[in-house]
């Protein structure tokens, strides 16, 4: 994942050089376009053995930020035609030795060094280099055709070629004399099936002559032979060029993809990888590589071969849009970071919000409540530039903040009640542990290693708890890896991930080191003692072999003699692990911008992206040098200018909802609805375990629960998916407010409107505090007028007071923090 | 359990079926009669609906309650109504989806369907939606009885069952094989029947020599299987997602008898029953369907099976049909009704295959679970069940005598015994075992794997005996090999024969060589003898010599002692006698003593001349005794030498001859095999001068079935010339008919008209007297009545005026009556008038039918007999190509036995 992060940021650094002078002085882009740069990929040539073959792609930048596929136009030389024979843009090895191939566009040229080996010699075809590839490529080891589990129409492959070897003795000698034939190759049902000449339910795959069609009748000339020794493997794989600016709708850009492999060759694989466009209301990608830019937008172009995936962003414009970015100030790097992405996307973000706004929305986000009163007349009236800053911090120490993140972190580490397995004392031990973490400000690397490595019993060390919750070896490692690094493994139980780099070797490797878990019961009976057992092994599903422990993603440390876990949990909580702090800061961007960076949070994979690495880095590694403390990430966040936008959108924005151009309208979610609704009606509610008027933020279990929070979503904490809490509105909820027991009996049961008008309080007042309670405004002249209206005909103020209250409550305002 | 169903024996008739071309065939008839294209849903709109929508629009599927795969269901519609409206393409809602007129367009996640294709719907739409060609399709209804009386159980009588003449001619060969999909054994016959690509290859077991090709243009052949009495040969198959069959062959003729099966994929499994009355089959469409044999036509459908119906086979007594699934379902049916009589429980995954016990009261069925399990038909119980071959168990069969044979993914061919005791078990493939069979004749085991592989063992004593191929080389290459291999053959026939010569030369040198040393030996051994006596003899002389010589020497030495004194004496003595002057008695004496000398002097002058004598044969005899002794060494010599020799050559003398005999073999077996070889070439050519006729048999085959087609087209012409002409005769009979029926009205008219008119005329005469009369009776009256007034009312004349007032009363009636019936005499003349006109207009139109008919009859009478003459000539043309056909199998039949 390193290599990408600093590919991509070469990438965006030579992308953007053409504009990078008038970024940091004007900011306007210049309507006429000038060819600054013109960029040759890959930047070398390798052609390995007679066949290799490599194919090149010109990109133009222009000064306007513009990139142009100027591959066809480009003129081209070979310096020394001996070595190298071009046809088109490809180049084939002719004999061994060194030139360099010269392409020039208008006033620029670049130079690629070509090195041709062995150019003689031929590469026998082999099974998992050469035909593999085209059932990738073709589809046929899809999960809805042969690759489904009990395969299609009588023939099965492994789901994304996970076993090859597998693969190779069911199409060679599962049923033999169907599927191939060797004597009259062309005659093999795998061709005349692909090439549709016979019926075939997939229909037909490629054409006659086309490049698959020649692998597999090579191979099949061959004899089918199985590959002797050990096959290179594919060790990464180069997409290029590296994005993109398409300047409107049909705009083509070609793509070019390299393999390379653990022998230290390579292969232009452009042919035989499986290109995905991320959005492809953007950007669409052709099965051959050609990218063709649609409606504006941001689409990740993808290409799969092998076990790999890598992708490269291409944003699509506008034709000839005329745009200038508008000076706009930057709070802190945050906002250096997004406008930077903003620039690129041509986007204005939209204006900070009001004060009102920005005092309610940091309250509900920060610390779970609505200000009060008192605290909205201080801010509102307060002259003090930096009184949001203040309010941050204000807020940043309160006991709630602390509440909230519990609440937070309970949710991931799944703290309920498990029958027979957790019981309400653990849990509540493990709570009180979290809560302690996080009310003592401990850095976030040292609770998760205390947590992984955990060892002892259920009510002595409380964070042995983890491995109550989930006693499943594998489920574990499943989890932990979507917790701590925000990734779905579960895929790569059964075969290599579909969508990202995980092998299944990778998913039983990082598996290996929750093998070892002990657990025995303790003195009392609802304790249990997790401990080291020192022995166990996880086995491969495919050939059942022992799996050493291998960090996910990255080395095989030596757990010879020690806790596997805590080996895990070193690695897996510090800077060595490039996913944790990433991962963690993405889980409080989300939190306060409603969107992740890489959204879902835990669904990190190749194919989706960070909208901003930059930015996802930055936080990274703020994150990291702010030793896990992740108070001070919040405020990073909380004060960024980013954070403080409106919700009214521009014309630039308004169609953009990822790349925080503008503030999210966010259902508020349901422990903290309750709670103010609590607070605004001044009254207490009681949940099992908790004295009467505890929040509903500070409930422990996860299967406490009442009606209204279940409606509103509350996670169950059963899984660790993001996915649990409920965001979206739906009608159940509206109609539970609207006719439900909980506004209207709070209303009645709190009196606030009768202690007010007990207190001789004028209905103006009353209304302008019920505003002030409830949606942290005053009330507008429409508003005002309309109420007071109302209020002059009706003799029963009360009533009046109470609808008005019972209307604020169920108003979207109310609903959303916006 | 079922009854046996007896069928009546229809006139039996092979299919003239030749493969697939036939679509081009019909179109180029159609052009060549260049009448529009008659575009029929099973012909040309099926096909289209077969690629493209049936995988969605089954029976078993009905996406959109729509079923196409049938002409009734498709014209019923689905759940938005009706889909084709007749005659009207841009009002059929079918057609509005498929040309992507109306959404959802159709087939759905597929490309749209091709103009050809969509012009070929539209114009059968607007040709009224035709189901079939009607009366060509009634012609070339097909009628096939292979009936037996009973359920055949043993050995057939007459020869074992083996193929005819029959193409050795791969269609194709491809570059690699692929995984066996079927191979089956005849249970009467040393034969083996392997799938290969779009053909099947017969192969004699025993000799493992391909016998023929059966081709199979419609794709995989996933199953075969021999009928019981090994007389036809069957595969099922086709082309996964696209169309199964299932196809019959007679072994005997190869020709195809029987084609069943309208499937959606292909058929994974299928079935003759040993009366060859029914075929089951079964496939990816989870339903068995059970055919008639002798109709072609659907009798059950088994929807139970809830997966792929992977394997069936009927009973060897025809009574039950046992069916499996890919998820390890398994059911027994009764054959002839279809209805359930078991369900067999306890596979856990893939039912691969089953195979019946050759009684009929045992079933085998294996499975993926890697278990056989063998079932009791009374209960369905479970007899037997062990586990198999690791991974799972492919292929299983029966063999004749009750062992089972099998092979399964761990590569290996097995044979149990039926309580499931391994007996055998065989050398291992590279990959999965998939498919055997076990030749009951040569008792081999005959098994095919993943790469295609297939690999012939004896069960007997478990040794491979060789392969088999799916994929067989063309008989080009089979000759081209086998002719290269003549002349290295030759090369080294002669090489073999060169050195069994040379060898035979070394031989025959060394027993030479032997032979003479041994005479040698003994002649050297003879003259040892001879020169031993020879030395004795010499010895023996020598020493009588040296005897003599001593003598003499003695003498010599005595005399020469005294003599010189004696001669002085002599002298001394004679000086005397003459100084004595020849005292006599000195004379005497010294006479004497000189005769003495003289006496003593000769004496030793012999003796020396002895001495010298004997000395010079001493000499002589130790020169022949020393060549004696010498002669004796050198022979002694020799001997040693010769037997030296005898002993070095004799030992080899026994190697060189088995060295002499093994060439002598190999040289001959060399020749043998250049033989063979030359025969082997000698039998491919042929081999490949067959194809050339088997070409021009398939030609010929083409031909007839264009000419019977042709003569089917103008036999109907004939008869639609004659049915035209018959119809315009009949037209001119009837036309004559009506002409002289209107003749004769028209004539009976005109009489009645005169008499009309007559009658008429009467009446207006009567009238006209009348008129004239009445003014003058009236007149009459007013006078009388003048009278009477006059008169004073005299009695008379007003009884006058009464009687005058009542006859002109009674005039003017009568005028009035007449009058009136002057008016309708009128009236009936001019209706006879019209109806005459209306019969004379019949009669001159029925005379002019009549004229123009017997023009037209006449105009078709030499059409019919064109017609019947294009009839006689096709028939004569079908007639000739049997005799060409005849003469073309003839000269197979000829050359085949040419390399027999």
């Amino acid at each position: 994942m390193t290599s990408i992060s600093i590919r991509t940021i070469k990438t965006v650094a030579c992308l953007f050089l053409g504009f990078s002078i008038l970024a940091s002085g004007s900011t306007a882009f210049a309507a006429d376009s000038k060819l600054t740069s013109i960029k040759v990929y890959p930047t070398d040539v390798k052609l390995n053995t007679s066949r290799d073959r490599q194919s090149l792609v010109v990109q133009a930048l222009y000064s306007n930020g513009i990139t142009r596929d100027v591959t066809a136009k480009a003129k081209w030389a070979i310096a020394n035609a001996a070595f190298v024979r071009q046809d088109g843009h490809t180049f084939y090895p002719v004999a061994d030795g060194k030139t360099e191939v010269t392409v020039s566009f208008e006033n620029q040229t670049v130079k690629v060094p070509v090195e041709v080996v062995q150019a003689k010699v031929d590469r026998p075809i082999s099974f998992k280099l050469d035909v593999m590839p085209v059932f990738m490529k073709t589809g046929c080891n899809m999960g809805s055709c042969h690759g489904a589990a009990s395969g299609k129409d009588g023939f099965r492959l492994s789901l994304f070629g996970f076993d090859p070897d597998g693969d190779y003795i069911r199409l060679t000698r599962q049923i033999s004399g169907r599927r191939l034939n060797l004597a009259l190759p062309e005659e093999s049902l795998l061709i005349e099936k692909s090439l549709g000449k016979v019926s075939h339910s997939g229909g037909k795959l490629f054409e006659a002559g086309s490049e698959p069609h020649k692998t597999l009748i090579r191979w099949l000339e061959a004899g089918a032979p199985k590959d002797a020794g050990k096959v290179p493997t594919v060790t990464s794989l180069e997409i290029y060029p590296p994005g993109g600016v398409l300047d409107g709708k049909g705009e083509k850009q070609q793509l070019t993809v390299r393999a390379k492999y653990s022998d230290g060759t390579d292969r232009d694989v452009t042919s035989m990888a499986l290109f995905i466009s991320g959005n492809e209301n953007s950007a669409t990608v052709s099965k051959d590589g050609l990218v063709e830019a649609q409606s504006r937008g941001e689409a990740f172009v993808m290409a799969r071969f092998e076990t790999h995936t890598e992708g490269q962003r291409f944003i699509v414009l506008p034709k000839g849009l005329q745009f200038t970015w508008p000076k706009t100030p930057e709070y802190n790097y945050i906002d250096t970071l997004v406008h930077k992405k903003l620039q690129k996307l041509r986007i204005v973000p939209s204006e900070v919000c009001s004060d009102e706004e920005f005092l309610r929305r940091a309250s509900l986000d920060i610390a779970g409540i609505l200000p009060e009163k008192e605290r909205y007349f201080k801010f509102i009236e307060s002259k003090d530039p930096k009184k949001r800053e203040k309010l941050v911090d204000e807020l940043l120490n309160r006991k709630e903040f602390v509440e909230l993140w519990v609440m937070k972190w309970a949710e991931l580490l799944q703290i309920r009640t498990v029958g027979n397995r957790v019981s309400y004392k653990s849990m509540l031990r493990y709570y009180n542990w979290l809560q302690e973490r996080i009310a003592n400000n401990v850095p976030m690397d040292k609770m998760v290693q205390e947590l992984l490595g955990a060892n002892g019993g259920t009510f002595t060390n409380a964070a042995t708890n983890y491995y109550q919750n989930e006693t499943n070896t594998l489920k574990t490692s499943e989890n932990v890896a979507q917790v701590f690094m925000g990734m779905r493994i579960q895929c790569a139980q059964c075969h290599n991930h579909p969508f990202d780099r995980w092998t299944m070797d990778d998913y039983y490797s990082f598996a290996a080191f929750f093998s070892q878990v002990g657990r025995k019961r303790g003195e009392d009976p609802r304790e249990t003692i997790v401990f080291n057992r020192g022995s166990g092994e996880v086995r491969h599903l495919v050939g059942n072999r022992v799996m050493q422990p291998k960090f996910l993603g990255g080395a095989v440390p030596d757990v010879k003699g020690k806790d596997r876990r805590e080996v895990l949990a070193k690695w897996l909580a510090s800077p060595q692990n490039p996913y944790f702090a990433k991962n963690l800061a993405n889980i409080v961007w989300a939190h306060f911008l409603g969107k992740g960076i890489i959204d879902q949070v835990d669904d990190v994979r190749v194919s989706n992206p960070p909208v901003n690495e930059e930015l996802l880095d930055e936080l990274g590694r703020k994150f990291t040098a702010y030793h896990y403390d992740f108070k001070k990430l919040v405020r990073d966040i909380c004060t960024s200018r980013t954070y403080q936008l409106s919700t009214k959108t521009n014309k630039s924005n308004a169609s953009d909802s990822t790349n925080f151009a503008h503030a999210n309208l966010r259902r508020i979610r349901a422990e903290i609805l309750l709670d103010a609704i609590s607070q605004v009606t001044e009254t207490k509610n009681k949940f099992p375990g908790l004295p009467l008027g505890a929040r509903a933020v500070q409930i422990a279990n996860g299967n406490t629960s009442n009606y209204f929070l279940t409606t509103f979503g509350r996670a169950k904490r059963e899984t660790v998916c993001s996915c649990e809490v409920k965001m979206e509105p739906n009608l159940s909820q509206a109609l539970h407010l609207l006719n439900g027991n909980t506004v209207n009996s709070k209303i009645a049961q709190g009196r606030l409107i009768a202690r007010r008008l007990k207190e001789k309080k004028s209905p103006q007042d009353i209304l302008d505090e019920l505003y002030i309670r409830v949606l942290s405004r005053r009330p507008n002249s429409e508003e005002l007028s309309k109420l007071t209206a109302v209020l002059a005909k009706e003799k029963n103020k009360q009533q009046v007071l109470e609808d008005t209250f019972w209307a604020l409550l169920n108003s979207r305002e109310f609903l959303f923090n916006h | 359990m079922a009854r046996r169903c007896h069928r009546i024996p229809v006139f039996l008739f092979f299919s003239l079926f030749v493969f697939v071309s036939v679509s081009t065939n019909d179109t180029q008839v159609f052009a060549q009669k260049k009448k529009p294209v008659k575009i029929t849903y099973e012909e040309h709109v099926k096909p289209i609906f077969r690629q493209r929508c049936f995988a969605c629009h089954n029976g078993n599927k009905k996406k959109g309650s729509l079923d196409l795969t049938n002409y009734t269901n498709l014209m019923l519609g689905g759940s938005s109504g009706e889909v084709i409206e007749r005659g009207s393409s841009g009002d059929s809602y079918l057609y509005m989806l498929v040309t992507h007129e109306s959404e959802p367009y159709m087939p759905a996640k597929a490309a749209k369907i091709p103009n050809t294709e969509l012009e070929i719907i539209r114009k059968w739409i607007d040709g009224g939606a035709l189901e079939n060609k009607g009366s060509k399709a009634v012609a070339a209804k097909k009628k096939f009885d292979l009936t037996l009386q009973s359920a055949p159980s043993g050995r057939p009588a007459g020869p074992p069952l083996m193929p005819g003449i029959l193409s050795r001619q791969p269609l194709f060969r491809t570059a690699k094989t692929t995984a066996l999909t079927a191979i089956a054994s005849s249970p009467w016959a040393p034969l083996v029947a392997v799938a290969g690509q779009k053909q099947i290859f017969l192969y004699n077991s025993r000799t493992l020599e391909i016998l023929g090709i059966l081709p199979f243009p419609e794709g995989t052949t996933n199953v075969l299987k021999f009928s019981r009495n090994g007389s036809l040969l069957l595969a099922g198959g086709g082309r996964g997602a696209a169309k199964g069959v299932v196809v019959v062959w007679n072994i005997r003729t190869g020709e195809r008898v029987i084609e069943v099966g309208d499937e959606f994929d292909t058929v994974l499994a299928a079935d003759i029953s040993s009366d060859q009355t029914m075929i089951a089959l079964g496939g990816p469409g989870r339903v068995v369907r059970i055919y008639d044999t002798a109709t072609g036509k659907l009798m059950h459908e088994i929807k139970k099976h809830t997966d792929w119906i992977t394997a069936l086979e009927f009973s060897p007594d025809s009574v039950l049909l046992a069916t499996a699934d890919r998820n390890g379902g398994m059911f027994v049916w009764e054959a002839f009704t279809a209805r359930e009589y078991l369900s067999l429980k306890g596979h856990r995954a893939t039912v691969t295959d089953v195979s019946w016990r050759i009684d009929s009261n045992v079933l085998a069925s294996c499975s993926e679970d890697t278990t056989i399990k063998l079932w009791e038909m009374n209960n369905g119980g479970q007899i037997r069940n062990w586990g198999a071959h690791g991974g799972g168990v492919e292929s299983i069969e029966f063999t004749r005598d009750g062992r089972i044979a099998s092979c399964g993914r761990d590569r290996v061919a097995k044979i149990w015994d039926q309580n499931g005791k391994l007996k055998r078990s065989f050398s291992a493939f590279k990959d999965l075992a998939l498919r055997v069979t076990h030749c009951d004749e040569s008792n081999y085991i005959i098994a095919g794997d993943w790469t295609g592989e297939i690999r012939v063992w004896n069960v007997a004593d478990g040794k491979q005996v060789g392969t088999l191929s799916s994929n067989p080389i063309k008989l080009e290459t089979r000759l081209a090999s086998v002719q290269q291999a003549v002349a290295p053959q030759d090369a080294n026939y002669k090489k073999l024969l060169a050195q069994a010569q040379q060898s035979k030369k070394t031989l025959d040198q060394t027993a030479v060589n032997l032979a003479n040393a041994k005479k040698t030996l003994t002649e050297a051994q003879k003259q040892v003898a001879t020169s031993a006596d020879a030395i004795k003899k010499s010895q023996q002389l020598l020493a009588q010599y040296q005897k003599q010589k001593l003598g003499a020497d003695t003498i010599v030495k005595k005399l020469s002692a005294f003599l010189p004194a004696l001669t002085i004496s002599v002298a001394k003595g004679e000086e005397a006698v003459k100084k004595s002057g020849n005292d006599k008695t000195l004379a005497g004496i010294v006479a004497r003593l000189k005769a003495l000398q003289v006496q003593k002097q000769a004496e030793l002058q012999k003796s020396t001349k002895t001495a010298t004598d004997t000395a010079a044969v001493i000499k002589k005899e130790q020169a022949t005794l020393a060549a004696s002794q010498a002669v004796s060494k050198k022979s002694q010599a020799q001997i040693k030498a010769s037997q030296a020799q005898i002993k070095a050559l004799q030992p080899k003398i026994k190697p060189m001859t088995v060295q002499f005999q093994a060439m002598s073999k190999s040289s001959a077996a060399a020749a043998q095999t250049l033989a063979t070889t030359k025969k082997t070439v000698k039998k491919w050519q042929v081999s490949l001068e067959m194809e050339k006729q088997f070409t021009v048999l398939a030609g010929l085959k083409n031909q007839l079935k264009e000419s019977q087609t042709k003569q089917a087209e103008f036999d109907a012409e004939w008869k639609k010339q004659q049915a035209e002409q018959n119809k315009f005769t009949l037209i001119y009979t009837k036309a004559n008919q009506a002409l002289v029926a209107n003749q004769a009205k028209v004539n009976q008219l005109k009489q009645t008209l005169a008499a009309t008119q007559k009658k008429h005329q009467g009446f207006i005469q009567q009238t006209a007297a009348l008129t004239a009369a009445i003014p003058l009776l009236k007149d009459s009256l007013k006078k009388t009545q003048e009278a009477q007034k006059s008169s004073g009312n005299d009695k008379e004349i007003v009884a006058l005026v009464t009687q005058l007032t009542g006859v002109v009363a009674a005039k003017e009636k009568i005028l009035t009556a007449t009058q009136q019936a002057a008016q309708l005499a009128q009236k009936d003349a001019a209706k006879i008038q019209q109806d005459l006109a209306a019969a004379e207009k019949i009669a001159a139109a029925a005379s002019k039918t009549a004229t123009d008919t017997k023009k037209n009859a006449d105009a078709f009478a030499p059409k019919v007999i064109a017609a019947k003459q294009s009839f006689d000539a096709t028939v004569k043309a079908v007639a000739e190509v049997q005799k060409k056909i005849a003469a073309t199998r003839l000269q197979l039949e000829k050359m085949a036995k040419s390399v027999l």
